[in-house]
């Protein structure tokens, strides 16, 4: 009677090691931690066509021209309205002096032949940092 | 009486395994994001101005690959240099866009990430850009992925 006792309260874990072996191998394999990421909000023109309007023309625009050159360290330039930057920070520097002037500035980027997504976010990122929010792509006006 | 006792002897109490699989699911929740399963795996440039990205309802995620592949929803749908893939994505950005609403100037109130390789030439993003702007689709919301730390220098590959 013991014995039967014993026998009965036997427990079988097979299942369970099977079971929670393959829940940790699917969890394992699909699992993707979270991770750190942010964004940087940018905008397409509003306006329709190439028909520019003369309030426009008023508002200060900063055209941005980013090209390869491999004798920096960056491995990209930057020409902000015609002049040649040492740097991102000069850039930023020149950009903050120009929002000052005009708090309604628009920056224009002209992302050359070979840049990289890096350039321009790191170009945008410099805009940024002077508080510079309007910021479009150039060659991708709206259709008229 | 012998054949009840034999009966009773195979019952199995599934308390256990019930009780550990379900805080393994549990936990695996907790530490699964499932709004990140659109995010394919690409390296992002670091921004120090990048803010923490809330997911939006209705944005629509791009990633692109170094190579200029785009991978939506975690499925590659080629290159932006191929004409086909071209008209693929102004039909899947016209199809959505159709689904939001318009802001009063006429652009789309949907946003789109873009999320790329930081080795990836600009161009291929550009070409995205050219699609939202074009007429019927007119989205201008455009957020650029970025990581906000720094990462480590890693080696080049060979």
């Amino acid at each position: 009677m013991k014995r039967m006792q014993h026998e009965q309260t036997e427990l079988d874990m097979t299942p369970m090691i099977d079971v929670t072996f393959q829940l940790i191998i699917f969890f394992v394999c699909t699992i993707k931690y979270k991770t750190l990421e942010g964004k940087l909000e940018t905008q397409l023109p509003r306006d329709v066509g190439v028909n520019r309007t003369p309030m426009e023309a008023l508002i200060d625009k900063a055209e941005i021209h980013l090209d390869v050159d491999s004798t920096l360290p960056s491995g990209f330039g930057v020409t902000l309205n015609g002049r040649r930057m040492p740097g991102l920070e000069s850039l930023s520097a020149r950009l903050g002096d120009l929002k000052r002037q005009s708090p309604g500035l628009r920056a224009t980027l002209y992302p050359g032949r070979g840049i990289t997504y890096e350039h321009v976010v790191e170009v945008v990122d410099a805009c940024l940092r002077v508080e510079l929010y309007d910021i479009t792509f150039a060659g991708v006006a709206f259709d008229a | 009486m012998a054949r009840k006792q034999e009966l009773e002897a195979i019952r199995m109490d599934m308390t256990p395994m019930i009780d550990v699989v379900f805080q393994l699911i549990i936990f695996f929740m907790l530490v699964t994001d499932l709004s990140q399963q659109d995010l394919a795996d690409v390296r992002l440039p670091y921004a120090g101005t990048a803010v923490k990205d809330e997911m939006q309802t209705g944005r629509l995620t791009f990633n692109v690959l170094k190579d200029g592949g785009i991978e939506i929803k975690r499925v590659s749908q080629g290159r932006m240099d191929d004409p086909a893939t071209q008209e693929w994505v102004r039909r899947f950005l016209a199809h959505e866009v159709a689904r939001g609403r318009r802001e009063p100037d006429g652009t789309s109130e949907r946003a789109i990430l873009i999320r790329a390789d930081r080795d990836t030439e600009f161009k291929h993003i550009q070409k995205i850009l050219r699609v939202c702007s074009e007429t019927g689709i007119r989205i201008c919301k455009i957020h650029l992925g970025a990581a906000q730390t720094p990462s480590r220098p890693a080696a080049d590959p060979p």
